[in-house]
């Protein structure tokens, strides 16, 4: 029923916003209730496995006729719009990472490296669920375009 | 201000011509049935090209297939 409701650009947002969230969940849940140790292995694990789950549903998928499309200009409009508001969202995202912690922990405290690469692997991750959110907000919405 | 109201045919003549189905004319387009539903409706406003490609699906002209009205201009 779903396959013919939503198009590859639809199920696409849902799988990353699906991905994201869980994502969210596992690093939430294994950093502070369960622990630290090789919670990095769990979530590329988990990653790996959705991605190709995902993929598989996407692009497998059954076409109702041959002369079916996969997207369109609407598709692309939307597309566009969901990295334009993604872009403002990240800009957002990084001034508030480098000015917050100073006024939290201030100047003269230190983090260690290794939180680095998980800030940028986090900003990644919230960036695709904004991304994808932005995207279903506009196919509910109706996509208006033109206006 | 001016109060544009866009409206369109499609779905009469959907109808008009042997019941055609929003996939076949989304086929027939090359757009998707989810664009055809959203036109239909009024939440999505068609580029140039695809209003004629739609047009010309139903053997008529653009104006015959999408009207607009300017009110207050």
């Amino acid at each position: 029923m779903w396959r013919n409701v939503m198009n590859r650009a639809q199920k696409g947002a849902w799988l990353g916003l699906t991905v994201s969230v869980l994502l969210l969940l596992v690093w939430f849940f294994k950093s502070t209730v369960v622990g630290r140790r090789s919670w990095m292995l769990d979530l590329f694990g988990l990653l790996a496995v959705l991605g190709l789950t995902g993929s598989l549903l996407i692009f497998f998928r059954r076409k109702q006729s041959r002369a079916e499309v996969d997207s369109d200009e609407r598709d692309k409009l939307i597309s566009r719009r969901a990295l334009i508001a993604t872009y403002f969202f990240l800009w957002c995202l990084l001034i508030a990472i480098c000015v917050i912690p100073q006024f939290v922990i201030g100047q003269e405290h230190r983090i260690p490296l290794g939180v680095l690469p998980l800030v940028l692997f986090g900003i990644m991750i919230i960036c695709n669920l904004v991304y994808s959110a932005v995207i279903l907000v506009q196919y509910g919405r109706g996509g208006k375009g033109g206006e | 201000v001016a109060n544009n109201e866009r409206k369109n045919q499609i779905r009469r003549l959907r109808f008009e011509n042997g019941e055609m189905t929003q996939q076949r004319l989304a086929d027939a387009a090359g757009v998707t049935r989810q664009t055809i539903l959203a036109i239909e409706a009024g939440k999505y406003a068609p580029s140039l090209p695809l209003a004629f490609r739609i047009a010309r699906t139903f053997g008529m002209r653009v104006e015959d297939v999408f009207q607009y009205s300017d009110e207050g201009s």
